[in-house]
């Protein structure tokens, strides 16, 4: 009866908003006490932090969005691919979306992605003649389209708590991906068509000066994507080398960043690092008790009374995403809820590849959800609209994406043919 | 140097046990500084001192980063090119990311940004919202404040074994950032409780301050 207390008190703590890593904490030493555990086995667990190599590119990818959101990199990205698809039907909203999944993927964190390209492209939209919810909708939902291309994040995240290969990972994104990105660019198409948006023809003299605009940053994706992709990177060395250069062509390249800035642009980006690792370290110690205690097998066994077939399996796994997604930010969930999913999977024999991949999706999904996701309020607060407008207009694409997530969730083979075909290890 | 460092650990291990010693110390400690915190915020003195330590936090952790990046880069410059290593370059960096991700957690703090899943708090507003605010701070002090304990009672532990790591750094050294950044929050949980709810998302800037789109966009 007073456990039951205890985990509605700390239920609703949760809800209200106290830290998460303070309910993981409090968890896990109340967990290991009642164990008769010395507390100092929660310290153990949380130092472990320390010991994982793959850790390191978080940081160090962090660090690189923040000095490219800081700098001129949005508006140079937008003004490149604007000059090279601006004639594709449908231009410059498949331009958003394509600058907004670039932009994701190399700075992993959602938010910052509508706060420093939607700046930019919202008024570019409306100036060419898109439907003001349309826009407003677009620029949302592409605030976290990107998370399945390397080297997002999350993905390296979902790869450590699962077990599996980062490499597997990246690759088994790619077509994923690439599925959200051409179903939301057909309907940008259809858009402009219907709003009678004419196309615009190639300017060769624009293409050239933007191209030399952006001359030091357009290496980058190369270098990066290259180097993984070859094997010639690990991820962490990606991560620093991304750093790197970040650092050298923001700041004594372009000098969009002042040298005592810096510090500022350091501080940002730790806070949100710090954030995310010591939740991290505080379910490192409660995880490692749920797994002795066996917890995730019981809710198998629970779940299996009731739930006899894996589509059936994933069909619920993808509404239970869906409201992990809009409830906690994409960091958290991960880190709570993959490790009590993962033996789950793996009794209805689902490959943890493509778990992770259905995963990201409904999490990049759950984020633009009604009522409570994030990308809603960062949107609304970004624009100036009201959260309810921001509601109406990204519907449609919601159910694009909900489209999406049922295509990858039922076609295994879109996320693990790739890997297959380059026998990827 | 090794026996100057044991011997610091020393003064605080010998004298402060781990347990119930050591959280009667800090939590008094805790409590008057935000008293003194508190009760003192405007004058001159207490100005400079924290601007002082947000410009010490601030430098650490930039030094900490910077040195990662530089770091990781001639590892990485060392293998390919000279088929060589630095051993105590990897353990450093993972180590670097323990103290990172402590000491951003600890600014995190200060600007009670926490991440949450922050579902009902919007529900309500006014005298009961702050109250449950205050309550929730107070209660992640209390965690928090147990959380150093439990890692100040893996330090004394590492200390006594005499355990060491990479360049024969003491273990209870690389781990003292846990104790102390949890003390730290511990405070800052208990000065926001104190301070009620903040805007956590800054007053976006309204439509006249959006970038204006470049000309080039316009269709031609």
């Amino acid at each position: 009866m007073s456990a039951l207390l205890l985990g509605v008190g700390i239920g609703l703590s949760a809800l209200f908003g106290a830290p998460l890593f303070v309910i993981l904490g409090l968890v896990a030493l109340l967990a290991f006490a009642a164990a008769d555990i010395s507390a100092a086995s929660v310290a153990i667990d949380m130092f472990r932090i320390a010991e994982e190599p793959m850790l390191i590119a978080i940081p160090l990818f962090t660090f690189a969005g923040y000095l490219f959101a800081e700098s001129g990199t949005p508006r140079r990205i937008v003004r490149v691919s604007d000059s090279l698809l601006g004639w594709f039907p449908g231009g410059l909203g498949v331009v958003a979306l394509l600058g907004c999944a670039l932009f994701t993927a190399f700075t992993g964190a959602s938010g910052v992605t509508i706060i420093a390209m939607g700046g930019l492209l919202l008024p570019a939209l409306l100036k060419n003649g898109y439907p003001e919810r349309f826009s407003l909708g677009l620029l949302t939902t592409s605030g976290s389209l990107g998370l399945l291309f390397p080297p997002s994040l999350p993905i390296i995240l979902y790869a450590y708590i699962a077990s599996v290969s980062v490499d597997q990972m990246f690759v088994a994104g790619l077509l994923p991906g690439m599925l959200l990105i051409v179903l939301l660019s057909a309907y940008a198409r259809g858009v402009a068509k219907r709003a009678g948006i004419r196309r615009k023809r190639v300017s060769w003299r624009e293409v050239w000066p933007s191209l030399k605009d952006a001359a030091w940053e357009i290496p980058l994706p190369f270098i990066v994507l290259g180097g993984i992709y070859g094997g010639v990177l690990k991820i962490v060395e990606a991560a620093s080398i991304t750093a790197c250069y970040a650092l050298v062509v923001e700041v004594f390249i372009y000098r969009d960043i002042p040298f005592r800035k810096l510090g500022d642009i350091v501080k940002e980006s730790m806070i949100l690092v710090g954030g995310i690792l010591v939740i991290l370290s505080a379910a490192l110690g409660l995880t490692n008790y749920l797994v002795d205690a066996e917890v995730p097998m019981k809710i198998l066994a629970w779940i299996q009374q009731y739930v006899t077939s894996k589509l059936m399996f994933l069909l619920l796994l993808n509404v239970f995403l869906l409201v992990v997604g809009c409830l906690m930010d994409i960091f958290s969930a991960l880190i709570v809820v993959v490790p009590l999913i993962v033996p789950v999977a793996v009794g209805y024999d689902v490959n943890l590849v493509h778990l992770g991949i259905i995963f990201l999706t409904n999490l990049e999904i759950g984020y633009s959800t009604p009522p409570v996701g994030l990308n809603l309020f960062i949107s609304s607060f970004r624009f100036q609209r009201p959260v309810i407008q921001v509601y109406r207009a990204s519907l449609p694409f919601l159910g694009i994406l909900v489209l999406a997530l049922v295509i990858i969730t039922y076609f295994p083979a879109l996320s693990l043919w790739l890997v297959n075909l380059f026998g990827v290890k | 140097m090794t026996g100057f460092i044991d011997s610091v650990g020393a003064l605080f291990f010998t004298r402060i046990s781990p347990g119930s010693t050591y959280v009667v110390v800090t939590g008094l400690a805790i409590l008057v500084l935000a008293v003194v915190r508190l009760t003192a915020g405007k004058r001159g003195w207490m100005r400079a001192w924290l601007k002082g330590v947000a410009w010490f936090e601030r430098g650490t952790i930039t030094l900490l980063l910077i040195s990662m990046v530089l770091l990781s880069l001639t590892q990485i410059i060392l293998r390919n090119f000279f088929s060589t290593g630095l051993i105590w370059v990897d353990p450093l960096l993972r180590h670097a990311v323990l103290w990172i991700g402590f000491l951003g957690a600890a600014l995190a703090t200060a600007r009670d940004r926490h991440i949450n899943i922050d579902v009902l708090s919007r529900l309500v507003r006014g005298g009961a919202g702050r109250g449950i605010h205050a309550l929730l701070r107070l209660l992640a002090a209390g965690v928090t404040l147990a959380l150093s304990s439990a890692s100040y009672r893996l330090l004394v532990d590492e200390f006594e074994f005499k355990t060491t790591s990479f360049l024969s750094i003491p273990v209870w050294v690389l781990m003292s950032i846990m104790p102390f950044a949890m003390a730290l929050m511990s405070y800052r949980f208990v000065l926001n409780a104190w301070r009620g709810p903040q805007d956590v998302l800054a007053p976006a800037p309204v439509e006249s301050e959006l970038p204006a789109p470049s000309g080039e966009k316009a269709v031609s």
